[in-house]
């Protein structure tokens, strides 16, 4: 049975605020007060390398590494075997990569999942955005750098995997066209309900019914936050309360983190043991859920606190958008 | 020489901080090294440095192409298996704030690009410094 053992968190140490923002375009609050900021050194692959080895902590007992990015550093080409390689893992390591939507998170921890209860034993799962958003556009407003990584194993404490619920729907809610440098985004409340919250809350409840589990009987719920409202929504679609919604505030101090996002999360959660617990990750109409048992709660990863705030070109130069 | 085959062939030195100690003097050699640099002794042991150690001499370089932040910080950091590694320090850092003595993580960072291709190298970040 596959079983989540440690949980990291890897956040740049810088933020701008989206009053910054929005005092240059103007436009509505998302519910995002702050978004994280790469370091202009950093990107998906840095940022990856710094959660992955922080999960490791010295281990290369690893049969595959699951990357999961939004924000490829190539179109074409892949980063997956040097990230493997600067782990320090040898090159029999599996590797997979990961994309297409902020699901790729949660597609690659079932994946690792899987994995774990067939032809493998350890799988590193690192989730990395370091996003260069159009400026004056929405997804300006929303997103977030960051990185986040869990190891999953056939054996050991941690959270032990009871069950999984998906649901796929051809909703497209947000797309980028290849010759475009901008995220289109459907962002009537129709498509949003439609999306993020009806989706997610499909999966939760397909996991929910294989777990057997009811939705009052949950302790703590780990979703995507793609803005700083719509997990409390979803908490609400699947009624369970405010204290069942694990880190409520993370979209609104961190903003978007995509692929980032629910694993993120996760490593944020304030768990126990015995903590029946579900993990779930949307993007462009998809939702993946996993039901977990805490059988021992893996040591929480820890944030920094110490973020230097970014006036807006500084913020640009940093998310490689000055001219 | 072409940057795939570059990247590729420094990597172990580079990224994975692969060295290769010599038996006879026990200093630090590439990890390709067939003569140790020093003695020219042949026998080797193979070494793989932590990402941690301590500056022992910098400079701060202000001249540089455009695509670099300067002033930047060059260091010399010895890790504790007493191999040495030649890197800038990441730009998240305050340059004047680096001493002779300091102790630093070695991190892998960008660096430029040539080719198309991101080139990455390892950087040193101030223990107690800014998180990125
Ligand atoms: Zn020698």
């Amino acid at each position: 049975m596959a079983h989540v053992t440690t949980r990291e968190l890897v956040l740049p140490g810088y933020r701008v605020s989206t009053g910054t923002i929005r005092d240059q375009w103007g436009g509505g609050a998302s519910g995002v007060q702050h978004k994280t900021v790469q370091a202009k050194d950093d990107d998906p692959t840095t940022l990856a390398t710094r959660a992955g080895r922080a999960a490791l902590d010295g281990r290369t007992d690893v049969d595959a590494v699951f990357f999961a990015t939004t924000t490829p550093v190539y179109e074409y080409g892949s980063v997956t075997p040097f990230l493997a390689d600067s782990l320090g893992l040898d090159d029999d390591t599996h590797v997979q990569t990961f994309g297409e939507s902020a699901r790729a998170g949660t597609a690659a921890l079932r994946a690792a999942g899987n994995a774990v209860d067939g032809d493998s034993d350890t799988v590193l799962v690192v989730a990395a955005e370091a996003p260069s958003p159009a400026p004056r556009s929405d997804w300006e407003k929303v997103a977030g750098a960051g990185a986040s990584a869990a190891l999953v194993e056939s054996d050991g404490e941690g959270l032990e995997r009871v069950a999984a619920g998906t649901c796929a729907r051809p909703l497209l809610d947000e797309w980028q066209a290849p010759d475009s440098d901008t995220l289109s985004t459907a962002d009537d409340r129709f498509a949003r309900n439609i999306g993020y919250v009806e989706t997610s809350q499909q999966a939760i409840e397909r996991a929910l019914d294989a777990a057997d589990w009811s939705a009052e009987s949950l302790d703590a719920l780990v979703a995507t936050h793609p803005n700083g409202k719509f997990a409390g929504r979803l908490a609400g679609a699947v009624g369970v309360g405010d204290d069942v919604l694990a880190t409520p505030a993370f979209g609104r101090e961190y903003g978007n983190l995509r692929a980032a996002s629910a694993l993120g999360s996760l490593a944020l959660a304030d768990l126990t043991a015995g903590d029946r617990l579900v993990v779930a990750g949307y993007g462009v109409g998809t939702a993946d859920a996993l039901a977990y048992e805490v059988s021992e709660p893996p040591a929480a990863a820890s944030v920094a606190d110490e973020s230097t705030d970014l006036d807006y070109v500084d913020y640009l130069d940093h998310v490689d958008q000055l001219e | 020489m072409h940057t795939t085959m570059r990247e590729f062939r420094d990597r172990a030195a580079k990224f994975g901080l692969d060295r290769a100690e010599c038996t006879d003097c026990g200093r630090m050699n590439d990890p390709t090294a067939e003569l140790c640099y020093h003695c020219g002794g042949d026998a080797f042991e193979d070494v793989t440095l932590s990402p941690r150690g301590e500056v022992q001499t910098y400079v701060v370089q202000h001249a540089l192409p455009e695509t670099f932040d300067t002033p930047l910080p060059i260091a010399i950091v010895e890790t504790p298996e007493g191999g040495k590694v030649l890197g800038m320090f990441t730009e998240a850092d305050e340059p004047h704030s680096v001493a002779i003595g300091d102790t630093v993580t070695i991190e892998l960072k960008r660096f430029d690009r040539q080719d198309g291709q991101v080139l990455y190298e390892p950087k040193f970040r101030l223990d107690g410094g800014s998180s990125a």
